[in-house]
C-alpha cells in the first residue's frame, strides 16, 4: 500500500493540472439570448420564494393537524381542547366580574 | 521585485476600473456591453466550474447560471466593496456549491467500478514516486470526496486545487476563517481515510 499522505499529495497534484472546460465560441452570445429573455421573465422568478412560503404554511398546517388526531386518540387534552377550556375559564371569569 | 509588484497591483486597478465603468454603462441601458463581460470573464469561471463537474454540457449549463444571476444582480454591484472580479468569483462559488448540494442527493458513496483501469492500477502500485494523470486523479478524488458535505467539497476544493488560502476562501465564501479551517481538517481526514479503505479494498 502506498503512503497515505504522499498518495493524496499526488492526487492533488495531479488534480491541478487536469485542463479546465473550454467555452464554446458563442457562449456570450447564448448568455446574451438568456438574459434578454430572463428580463421579460423576471415576475416569474418572484412567484419562487412565495411557492417556499406556501410549502411551509401547508406544511405548519399538515403538523398541527397530524399532532391534533395524534393528542385526541392518546386521550391527551389537544391544543384545540385546551383552548377551548381556557376561553370557556375566561368567559366566566368575566362573567363573574360583570355581573356581581 | 517591489516595483513589478507594483505594476501589478495598478493593473489589477485599472482592471476593475475598467470594469466597474462597463458594469454602469449596462446599468445605464447600454446592455449589450454585458457581452463584452462575459467574453472577458468565461475562461474563469469555467475554469473554477470544471473543478467542481466533469462533464462538459454540465459546466456550460451551470456557466450560463452564473451569468444569467450576474446579470439579474448586476445593480447589487458595489465597486467600491470588492472588484467585480471577486464579487464574479463569489456567485460562482455558490453556483458550484448549490450544484454539489444537487449532486450529493443522488450519491454519498461511489462504486469502486466506476473508477478506470488507470486510476485502479495506480492505486495498487507500491511504489510512492509513481505519478498519477489529472484525470485518474479526478476519478479517485471524485471517489474519495463522496462522504465529504458540499461544504467541505467546497473548501478542500479551494484549497488543495484552486490554491486559495484560508482568508480567502473566507472572503469568497463568507464564511468565517476558523469555519474554514476546522472544515479543511474535517474533510482531509475524510479523504485520508477514504483512501485508506479504498487502497484496502482493492
Amino acid at each position: 500500500m502506498k503512503n497515505n499522505e504522499t498518495a493524496i499529495e499526488e492526487i492533488f497534484r495531479a488534480a491541478r493540472e487536469a485542463p479546465p472546460v473550454v467555452p464554446p465560441n458563442n457562449f456570450a452570445d447564448q448568455v446574451m439570448s438568456l438574459t434578454m429573455s430572463s428580463s421579460a421573465e423576471d415576475g416569474i422568478a418572484i412567484d419562487f420564494p412565495l411557492l417556499k412560503i406556501a410549502w411551509a404554511a401547508s406544511f405548519v398546517i399538515a403538523a398541527f393537524l397530524a399532532s391534533e388526531v395524534i393528542m385526541y386518540a392518546s386521550g391527551f387534552p389537544s391544543l384545540g381542547r385546551g383552548a377551548e377550556e381556557l376561553t370557556s375559564a375566561y368567559f366566566s371569569e368575566l362573567e363573574s366580574v360583570v355581573t356581581p | 521585485m517591489e516595483s513589478s509588484s507594483c505594476i501589478c497591483c495598478i493593473s489589477v486597478s485599472l482592471k476593475a476600473q475598467e470594469d466597474a465603468t462597463c458594469v454602469r454603462s449596462i446599468l445605464a441601458g447600454r446592455s449589450e456591453l454585458f457581452s463584452e463581460l462575459v467574453k472577458r470573464y468565461q475562461d474563469r469561471v469555467f475554469a473554477i466550474l470544471s473543478r467542481y463537474e466533469r462533464d462538459r454540457g454540465r459546466v456550460e449549463n451551470m456557466a450560463q447560471d452564473v451569468f444569467v444571476k450576474v446579470w439579474r444582480n448586476l445593480r447589487k454591484f458595489d465597486p467600491r466593496k470588492a472588484p467585480f472580479e471577486n464579487w464574479l468569483s463569489r456567485m460562482t462559488t455558490n453556483v458550484a456549491l448549490n450544484h454539489l448540494r444537487a449532486e450529493k442527493r443522488f450519491r454519498n458513496q461511489l462504486p469502486v467500478s466506476q473508477l478506470g483501469e488507470g486510476a485502479l492500477e495506480w492505486l495498487q502500485q507500491e511504489d510512492d514516486s509513481s505519478s498519477l494523470q489529472a484525470m485518474e486523479a479526478r476519478e479517485i478524488l471524485d471517489h474519495c470526496m463522496a462522504d465529504l458535505t458540499p461544504d467541505e467539497h467546497l473548501i478542500l476544493t479551494m484549497s488543495e486545487i484552486e490554491g486559495h488560502t484560508s482568508p480567502e476562501i473566507s472572503q469568497i465564501t463568507g464564511k468565517a476563517a476558523g469555519t474554514i479551517r476546522v472544515a479543511l481538517h474535517r474533510a482531509k481526514k475524510k479523504i485520508s481515510d477514504n483512501l485508506i479503505r479504498l487502497q484496502g479494498s482493492l
